[in-house]
């Protein structure tokens, strides 16, 4: 199969990968980029554990081709804390006790991201609905959903030094 | 929250606490490596080759074609492997078909090769040639006589290969008192068959497994498994190599639930690593955990009761058929956990129970959380309303007569004791506001509340269930404990760390728990299974702590020049009774302790008081304590579509003491969401063995739109043996919310539904009374 040079931003750092046409932007993240965070659950874009940032917009990177991301800004569970200094969201959902296997926490935290950057003061309707394509098999979503309306509610507060 | 019942002298300052978890830090950044993450140089892939045809003979495999693909390193068959039957209790199970392929997804043949699609497309050049036997799907139809027959022989640890009865690959009897003269001494004969489906563990990270093979012969594989001890014990029998020479390190688990304590992955891993030299990796698709590693054994209970007019029990005769599926597996436990609970938490002085595991050509039944209980409470909960119905007496009156206090004497003979069933039911009511009435305004959209009140226990049922535990200190006065109860999410780490740091006076932050290594970590019954690991391995710990502050306490003693008793240790510091003054830090005393070659080792176990039933009578003590759940759920009823909404759900559970509040709420959490799964959409559908809905598409999970409100109720203060009295709530939550939904359903609508789940299309049909056949998928 022909490999293709692809230009990515990923959490704020330009690259250049050389990928199959047939790969996904999943692979290439977490078998050429070797960026695990990113987990795979299903490969049919049902389960939601490989959502990624893609140009502003929460998507599943096991339906995104490679190719198809060419040029664009990718966003990753590893770029989420500032250095030592966590995203909002993820100092809510560790308080919170959001979190139990992990498993689908980065797709969670990037979802919840998508929306709040887009929609600061987000409400619970579309924080389940932003939310709703994550599975999550250990937590019933009560205590995401809280952690992820604790931050909504502090506004722009929240999210300073995140953009 | 709220949290009920007697509350203890609040004098810890870490047992108790709304402790963030220890290992979320690494969660919430994406660093935290779960099977699927490991990876090592020069590193193989594996695919397995699985059958399609749901029983028959193999003729012959043909592996040259993919041998011959370029990138293939290795095909193996069951020639390739011991010939020995292996399985967690009934041996009748080899790692590759053999002879016979007995369900579709069973393991033929396996490949290693350079990368998963080389390896996937070698797995398609195989060909094998079947002769097609006549297979049987229904336990019903393989208990008849002249029904194909599933397997001829199989043995169990103790006893040689014997011949198959039938399809029954087990069976128990549990007997008391005597059921004819009670119906005969009964005003009211109630009798009900229920149904319980099919159901997938949906932990959303695969298994996943690399093993590598030293040319010195040792195995060293890395699972993502629940349970490190069985995975070694199995790959030791089926590889036939001594469990010395197998090593396996759990890595983070990503949801496990019953489902990661089998072997899936690993011995193919670790057959084509001793083959080709080199490390092999494999993970399963979600399609192969839908068809491939087990499920929630599907059972059919009929249920026979016999009661006074006021209400109290008189007898039960109950009769549980299990499918299996093609191999046994654990379900010899899993069917003496439904036979045990299938009464119910009530005094019942005449019990017969009768309970049949079956054979057939499904998919292989295994463990799943409320493993056996689940099925029999939507049974027994389902049964009290209907009774309470015919009696015309409330529901809760008729549980509070019959429940089975301190003092009471269970199904197996045994003596309750610390139970507190009324102020569970009382706890539950009260957050429910059980009195009020639901708003019931709208014609179409009908609103009921219903309610069930179970019980289970901490620890594995039936046998001695038994943890160990290791701890050492450093000369920062920093502690490393090793158990082998894996962190799934439960938050294990979590609640060990803080059991150990309570009594060592020390900080979370200052407790490792260095987990899961068969090479390294203590000897543990089955790892986080069965609602054990703060109950059973939290035990263990402590005792590894007490001896550890025994030890610290007497080196402090000689440096302070103090007497032991003495000594007290807060805050990380040591302190003298009447002199303020001689404090030292655990740390500095550590290490003025090492300058003097002495340093803080200690280890422990713990086992429970428990053990097996009589095979005859059922007759024995399986369980150390009976704790109490009740579960309250809401729903509405869309009465021209069918639609059922769980509105909200109450879940409050006797937890002995909850060592962390904010986990415990999780536990509940995650258990009662996947209840309503159970109860509302999740069933494997299946056609000639075949599974037709093998992913989340099809197969559906609750999203977060679905689960509304889930409120958690902890009960407090009926102890245990356990750390501070504690219990486990792994499982409990889940066990009773399908029998509250049904209950709600018929408080409604005053449809009784019997058999699960209660899909839209189920519910649609059962409200408008149409003929059900009319939209039958198979």
């Amino acid at each position: 199969m022909a490999k293709q040079a692809i230009h990515l931003t990923l959490n704020g750092k330009q690259l250049k990968v050389s990928v199959e046409s047939n790969e996904t932007l999943l692979d290439v993240i977490r078998d050429r980029l070797g960026l695990t965070g990113t987990k795979r659950g299903c490969d049919s874009g049902d389960c939601g554990c490989c959502t990624v940032i893609l140009d502003g917009k929460a998507v599943d990177s096991c339906l995104v081709l490679g190719v198809e991301a060419d040029g664009s800004v990718v966003e990753t569970i590893e770029g989420l804390a500032q250095g030592d200094r966590l995203h909002p969201l993820q100092e809510a959902f560790l308080s919170h006790g959001a979190v139990q296997c992990g498993y689908c926490t980065p797709g969670m935290l990037l979802s919840a991201k998508a929306l709040l950057d887009e929609k600061p003061d987000a409400g619970e309707e579309e924080v389940r609905t932003a939310i709703s394509g994550n599975l999550c098999r250990c937590t019933g979503y009560v205590k995401i959903v809280e952690a992820i309306l604790s931050v909504a509610r502090n506004g722009d507060k929240g999210n300073a030094g995140h953009e | 929250m709220a949290t009920r019942g007697t509350q203890a002298m609040s004098d810890h300052s870490v047992v108790g606490k709304r402790l963030p978890r220890l290992d979320g830090l690494e969660k919430i950044t994406g660093a935290t490596r779960y099977g699927v993450d490991y990876s090592l140089p020069g590193m193989l892939h594996a695919k397995v080759l699985r059958s399609e045809v749901p029983h028959a003979r193999i003729r012959s495999i043909d592996t040259s074609e993919a041998e011959a693909l370029p990138g293939v390193e290795a095909v193996i068959t069951a020639k390739d492997a011991p010939d020995v039957l292996i399985g967690r209790i009934t041996h009748d199970f080899e790692i590759f078909a053999r002879d016979k392929v007995r369900h579709i997804g069973e393991a033929i043949a396996a490949v290693a090769a350079i990368n998963v699609q080389t390896a996937e497309m070698a797995v398609k050049l195989i060909r094998v040639d079947y002769e097609e036997l006549p297979a049987v799907f229904d336990p019903l139809e393989a208990l008849k006589k002249n029904a194909p027959q599933v397997h001829e022989l199989h043995s169990d640890a103790l006893s040689g290969l014997h011949k198959v009865d039938g399809n029954i690959c087990a069976t128990r009897r549990i007997c008391r008192g005597d059921v004819t003269q009670g119906f005969a001494d009964s005003d009211l004969v109630v009798e009900n068959t229920f149904r319980t489906q099919a159901a997938e563990h949906c932990h959303l990270e695969p298994h996943a497994t690399v093993a590598v093979v030293d040319p010195s012969g040792k195995a060293t594989v890395w699972s993502s498994t629940q349970a490190p001890f069985t995975i070694r014990d199995l790959l030791a029998r089926s590889l036939q190599m001594p469990v010395g020479k197998i090593r396996v390190v759990s890595t983070a688990v990503g949801g496990a639930f019953g489902g990661k304590a089998d072997l899936v992955c690993e011995p193919y891993c670790a057959l084509l690593s001793r083959r080709t030299g080199k490390p092999v990796k494999m993970v399963m698709t979600r399609k192969e955990e839908f068809t491939a590693s087990t499920i929630r054994h599907p059972m059919v209970i009929e249920m026979k009761t016999g009661l006074k007019k006021d209400g109290t029990l008189v007898a039960r005769k109950i009769a549980i058929t299990a499918d299996c599926g093609a191999y046994a597996d654990i379900g010899d436990v899993t069917l003496t956990y439904a036979c045990i609970f299938a009464p119910g938490p009530y005094r019942v002085p005449n019990l017969d129970i009768q309970g049949v595991l079956v054979y057939t050509n499904q998919h292989v039944g295994g463990a799943m959380r409320g493993f056996g209980a689940i099925q029999a409470a939507f049974a027994y909960e389902s049964e009290m309303d209907i009774i309470a119905a015919k009696l015309g007496m409330d529901p809760v009156e008729l549980r509070n007569k019959n429940f089975l206090n301190d003092g009471d004497i269970t199904a197996t003979g045994q003596t309750v004791q610390w139970a507190g069933p009324k102020a569970v039911i009382d706890a539950a009511m009260q957050t429910a506001d059980w009195v009020s009435s639901v708003d019931n305004s709208d014609p179409r959209k009908r609103r009921g509340r219903g309610l069930a009140c179970t019980a289970y226990s901490s620890g594995v049922g039936g046998r001695a269930d038994f943890s160990g535990a290791a701890l050492k200190m450093n000369e920062d006065g920093s502690v490393n404990v090793s158990v082998s109860n894996a962190e799934v999410g439960q938050g294990a780490v979590t609640v060990l760390s803080q059991i150990v740091a309570e009594v060592l006076g020390l900080s979370v932050e200052d407790v490792t728990i260095n987990n899961y290594d068969t090479d390294i970590t203590p000897l543990d019954t089955v790892g986080a299974a069965a609602s054990r690991t703060t109950f059973v391995c939290g035990s263990a710990a402590k005792r590894a702590a007490e001896a550890a502050r025994e030890q610290l306490l007497e080196f402090a003693s000689q440096i302070l020049e103090a007497r032991a008793e003495d000594l007290e240790i807060k805050d990380r510091r040591i302190l003298v009774k009447g002199s303020p003054d001689k404090a030292m830090s655990v740390a500095a005393i550590c290490q003025a302790a090492s300058m003097r070659g002495q340093t803080v080792v200690s280890s422990s176990s713990f086992t429970t008081d428990t053990g097996r039933i009589d095979p005859v009578t059922g007759q024995g003590k399986p369980f150390e304590f009976l704790q109490y759940a009740c579960s309250i759920a809401d729903v509405e009823v869309d009465v021209q579509t069918g639609e059922t909404k769980v509105l909200r759900v109450v879940s409050a559970h006797d937890c002995g003491k909850a060592i962390n509040p904010l986990n415990v709420e999780g536990q509940v959490h995650g258990g009662v969401a996947m209840g309503v799964g159970f109860a509302l959409t999740e069933e494997i559908q299946r056609s000639n063995g075949q599974t037709l809905n093998a992913g989340f598409t099809d197969y559906k999970l609750p999203t977060s739109r679905e689960l509304r409100h889930i409120v958690p109720v902890i009960v407090e203060g009926y102890g245990s043996r356990g750390p501070f009295g504690a219990k486990g709530v792994g499982e409990p939550p889940i066990i009773g919310v399908a029998p509250a939904i049904a209950n709600a359903v018929y408080n409604a609508i005053g449809v009784r539904i019997t058999d699960l789940p209660l899909t839209m299309e189920k519910m649609y049909f059962r409200v408008s009374g149409l003929p059900e056949q009319s939209c039958k998928t198979l």
